[in-house]
């Protein structure tokens, strides 16, 4: 073995180390710049002058209202949608193999047109105007394709001498399906759901057209709202002398998606894992 | 077109109760036939009588469609898109090809045990429990009777007895084929039919399961695929031997086992047996 700079190993460190810096960077600066802002009144209060001063407690609510309109709408479609493709039909051919290439367009229609979209149908055509739920419905389409997909994937890697027992015991379709397939594809529906409200926590583009700005406390699902990311982008874009405020707001919403995204890892190491080996 | 009836030349001479020489039948099949998608031919004009409260063994090369053709029998075939199945099965009185059964009360009458042991990812108790559940037992008390009966009738009740909510999967191998056979006989089936259930299993276990099949001869009719001529000519009363000729599977020798094994007519099948081929 030769002792030389292998010109592979170097590169893939380099590559490493590049990835690991940005990210490093990223969050150093967030939270550097950030972290000091946040604290209880931060995270209570309503936001004063544009967001100059004062907190951001409306704005973690109205994300946490179009995150809840957005999974109770993308869920159960979702799950659906997933079951069927994967008991219901032969993805290689027919119906099955055109759903899923619609699927796999969708997820990689940027957001923004999914915004427009949004605004043009719930919005307008459905006369929601600007309000959380369009914005929670634009958001459930955006993450409808990760969801289905994540899904799916878990239906069908249930193994099949599950199902074949199952029928062989005489339990009907469905009750395979509720018995056996569905707690077994379990974990992965949960890491799908994740993974779509992850993403759904940090869109922008679909949300201006859709729920907002307006940054009151909303009092009902039709009010307009404004998402933590539209703040970030706001105050830092729009208001002069809002940067601060931004970073305050940007260490909240990462920190939430670090933990979505840690969440996620978890259950799929310790879940995922437990259900392989069987115990 | 050669017919392939063997043993019994007019299968349906062999109703159920006619004759009290003949013994009675638990299935008939006629001309059975099976297509897979794409055209491969597993089973071709198979025809048979299964003996009630016997063991029929079903020997023969791999491949030659000894699974196909129990997978016809409780309609598993079903599950599997794209293949046709053609021909008549009874049991009984009743048309299993038939398109008006309801399959899941055929799959209980005719319960099947594969060659890898399958329990489900749940607990011992739990694994027999959702196969009741189908047959709307829900008193938990007439549960705990159902399970605590088929898991003595398989033996296993004094190995588990003490974790009946533990994993079914942290059992040995041939404690969770036995699993799957309480499972199934909990439904009381008629007939049981077992893929190759020793196969996966070690000598001594396999042993074990054995002897329960001959146990469970009393009370219910099985159908075994094994791979294990000695096994066969040890538990079964009556032998078929599958080939594979003209790229489809066939049944080229049936009859009671001692005969099968010692006077085969077909010559392949007498040599399969003798250990000369396949
Ligand atoms: N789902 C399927 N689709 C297409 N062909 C199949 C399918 N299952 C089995 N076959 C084919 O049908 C033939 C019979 O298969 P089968 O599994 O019944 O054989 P077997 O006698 O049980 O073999 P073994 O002893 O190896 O278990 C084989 O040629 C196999 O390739
Ligand atoms: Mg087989």
């Amino acid at each position: 073995m030769s002792k030389g700079w292998d010109p592979g190993l170097v590169l893939s460190w380099t590559v490493a180390v590049i990835v690991a810096g940005a990210f490093c960077w990223l969050l150093g600066d967030v939270f550097w710049n950030g972290l000091g802002r946040v604290n209880w009144q931060f995270l209570t209060e309503a936001p004063r002058d544009a967001g100059r001063s004062g907190g951001i407690g409306p704005i973690i609510v109205s994300t946490m209202l179009i995150l809840l309109v957005c999974m109770a709408a993308s869920l159960p479609l979702g799950v659906g949608a997933a079951i069927y493709l994967s008991e219901f039909t032969d993805s290689e051919v027919g119906f099955g193999r055109m759903i899923r290439r619609s699927l796999e367009v969708l997820s990689g229609v940027p957001s923004i047109v999914f915004g427009l979209f949004g605004s043009a149908f719930f919005c307008i055509y459905l006369g929601l105007g600007f309000s959380i739920l369009a914005g929670g419905l634009t958001l459930a389409c955006m993450v409808l394709p990760i969801l289905i997909r994540a899904t799916e994937e878990g239906f069908r890697s249930v193994p099949s001498e599950y199902r074949l027992g199952g029928a062989a015991l005489g339990m009907s379709r469905t009750r395979r399906l509720l018995y056996l397939s569905f707690p077994a594809a379990l974990p992965s529906v949960v890491v799908g759901f994740v993974l779509g409200l992850g993403r759904a926590i940090a869109e922008t583009a679909a949300l201006i057209f859709t729920s907002g700005y307006v940054d009151r406390m909303p009092s009902s699902l039709f009010d307009s709202g404004r998402a933590l990311s539209i703040h970030i982008f706001d105050t830092s874009m729009n208001v002069s002398g809002g940067e601060a405020q931004a970073y305050g707001t940007a260490v909240v919403l990462v920190f939430t998606l670090l933990s979505i995204n840690l969440a996620a890892s978890w259950i799929t190491d310790r879940w995922l894992y437990r259900e392989s080996i069987g115990s | 077109m050669r017919s392939n009836v063997l043993e019994f030349p007019d299968a349906s001479v062999a109703k159920v109760g006619q004759s009290s020489e003949r013994l009675n039948s638990a299935m008939t099949i006629e001309h059975l036939g099976l297509v897979y998608r794409g055209g491969h031919c597993a089973l071709a004009d198979v025809s048979m009588c299964i003996a009630e409260k016997q063991i029929t063994a079903i020997i023969g090369p791999s491949g030659c469609g000894k699974t196909s053709f129990l997978q016809c029998l409780n309609r598993l075939t079903d599950l599997i898109a794209g293949s046709e199945v053609t021909g008549r099965i009874c049991l009984e009185e009743t048309d299993v090809t038939s398109s008006t059964i309801d399959v899941t009360v055929l799959r209980r009458r005719v319960g099947m045990i594969f060659q890898k042991p399958n329990p489900f990812p749940l607990s011992i108790r739990r694994n027999i429990e959702l196969a009741l559940r189908e047959t709307n037992v829900l008193d938990k008390k007439e549960c705990a009777d159902i399970v605590e009966h088929v898991l003595r009738e398989v033996g296993l009740w004094d190995e588990v007895k003490d974790r009946l909510d533990g994993p079914a999967q942290s059992l040995s191998g041939g404690q969770q084929q036995r699993l799957c056979i309480a499972r199934a006989i909990a439904l009381k089936p008629q007939v049981l039919l077992l893929d190759e259930p020793c196969s996966s299993l070690d000598p001594v276990s396999s042993e074990i399961v054995e002897d329960l099949l001959f146990r469970l001869r009393e009370r219910y009719t099985l159908v075994v695929v094994t791979h294990n001529l000695a096994q066969a000519r040890r538990i079964s009363d009556n032998t078929a031997v599958f080939w594979t000729r003209d790229d489809a599977g066939r049944l080229i020798e049936f009859g009671p086992t001692q005969q099968v094994f010692e006077a085969a007519r077909d010559p392949l099948a007498a040599s399969y047996i003798q250990g000369r081929r396949g």
